[in-house]
């Protein structure tokens, strides 16, 4: 995403927002401050950079926020519900002084979507202060979602020099954007979704096969793999999924000035195939694509002494949904091409020795 | 016989009632009322009456009524539509990252 100057992020331009109903309230109505002043330092006593949903957006926008404070974006929750399955009682205060200091920079508030980048970007206006009622997904969303749904889907991950990884077919340069498949109320957690502790609670929406997209999916609809045994039995991805990105050994600690900074191990693109770690109705399939998440056994070891003493409660090989689809991928070329190719599987080989024991539900013992 | 003992148990229910219609009233002492909910000021109390309509329904929004609510801003407009005077009071911030690999 293009940076922005420190004054471009608080510049007021001719985007029209002076002329919208937002303007009409007044910006103290939303962020405080000292009126009738012009001096700097004082007019911005008080000043709020990111006002509070509840008590400002929710004036008129009161079912969004009221929904959307319980939202995995704002909440969080889905942090929370890993650390505590990994920790215990014994260890959440000193766990928690790290999550606050490392983990929080991406609470969604509503301005860092609608009005402004999000804070963990820096942020600044996305148009002189303008709400938007969409917001510019590669302004906002990749902000926080970049590493792994960005670079996958815009194929901007390098496989070898000056050579890149596909870009996912649903992405082209006015192709499809966040919102076309995450809806408003995926979003803001509100509609049927619920309130969710982990992303992939609920349905499995957005779902490849939903209504005006993929729904002529079935055996039958003259794609020899599209029998009743691979449909029922994989995800999409598993067949679908080009290489995606898995990170390892994620470890946080503070400088001496007491700025909060990570260090992880270089990544590695590659597809694994595993078993399905939450398998349910909504997500039926025995296999799926895991992901490698970044948490390691002394992630946290900086704040105290073996912070997850139950590492093991979860796997560190996750559920995960790439964003690089392609109709043909290296799995999906032969039938050899995945059966009995043990590199595309977690098998115990697969896994460090060290994360065995957590993965156990998800390794694949005997390659199909 | 069935009939008769139907008047009989319902001459009992009559009396019954009757007896206890003139039983002594037990003393009713009147409760401190609860407190008086503490009035919402501003567009607080707007938006907890706004009945509930369709988002589609509720726009164009009128233009908020509720002056003292509005706290006038001349000040913070007049600067930050001024791109040179901005540009003359804005600091980069430190962007020194000590963090490495991909987050």
């Amino acid at each position: 995403m293009p940076p922005l100057e420190a004054w471009e992020k608080v510049f007021i331009g001719d985007q029209g927002f002076l002329a919208s109903y937002h303007a009409r309230l007044g910006c103290i109505a939303c962020h405080g401050g000292t009126p009738q002043t012009d001096d700097m330092e004082a007019a911005h006593q008080g000043v709020v950079r990111d006002p509070d949903p509840q008590q400002r957006c929710a004036l008129c926008h009161g079912e969004i926020v009221q929904a959307h404070v319980n939202s995995l974006h704002y909440d969080l929750e889905g942090f929370i519900t890993v650390l505590s399955d990994r920790s215990d009682a014994a260890h959440w205060d000193q766990l928690m002084v790290a999550y606050n200091n490392h983990c929080t920079a991406c609470h969604a508030t509503c301005g860092q979507c609608h009005v402004s980048r999000p804070t963990s970007t820096g942020g600044g206006f996305l148009a002189g202060h303008v709400a938007k009622g969409a917001p510019p997904p590669y302004l906002t969303c990749t902000g926080c979602h970049g590493s792994r749904v960005e670079d996958e889907y815009k194929g901007q991950n390098e496989r070898a020099e000056g050579e890149r990884y596909p870009a996912d077919v649903h992405y082209n340069p006015g192709g499809m954007i966040c919102e076309d498949c995450h809806t408003a109320d995926e979003m803001h957690g509100t509609g049927t979704q619920g309130d969710f502790t982990h992303r992939y609670d609920g349905l499995a929406t957005p779902s490849c096969t939903q209504e005006g997209c993929h729904e002529d999916v079935a055996p039958g609809d003259g794609i020899a793999q599209h029998d009743e045994i691979h449909l029922q039995r994989l995800q999409c991805q598993v067949c679908h999924s080009a290489e995606y990105k898995n990170c390892y050994n994620c470890h946080v600690q503070l400088s001496e000035e007491g700025t909060p900074f990570f260090r992880t191990d270089p990544s590695q693109m590659m597809v694994m195939i595993g078993r399905n770690p939450i398998q349910n109705p909504a997500r039926p399939w025995e296999f799926v694509v895991l992901r490698h998440v970044p948490v390691a056994r002394d992630s946290f070891s900086f704040y105290g002494e073996d912070l997850l003493p139950n590492f093991d409660a979860r796997p560190t090989w996750t559920y995960a949904t790439p964003h690089n689809i392609q109709r043909v991928t290296p799995q999906n070329r032969s039938c050899d091409a995945c059966h009995g190719n043990e590199a595309i599987f977690l098998t115990e080989e697969n896994v460090a020795a060290d994360e065995r024991e957590a993965n156990r539900g998800v390794i694949v013992y005997e390659v199909p | 016989m069935k009939k008769t003992g139907m008047l009989l148990a319902l001459g009992v229910l009559a009396l019954g009632l009757f007896l206890a219609g003139c039983a002594a009233q037990p003393e009713i002492t009147p409760a401190a009322p609860p407190p008086t909910p503490a009035a919402v000021v501003g567009p607080a109390a707007v938006a907890q009456a706004a009945p509930a309509v369709a988002v589609s329904d509720r726009f164009p929004l009128p233009a908020p009524t509720q002056e003292p609510w509005i706290v006038d801003s001349d000040n913070c407009i007049a600067c930050h539509t001024n791109q040179e005077a901005l540009q003359q009071l804005a600091v980069e911030p430190e962007q020194e990252s000590l963090s490495e690999g991909e987050g």
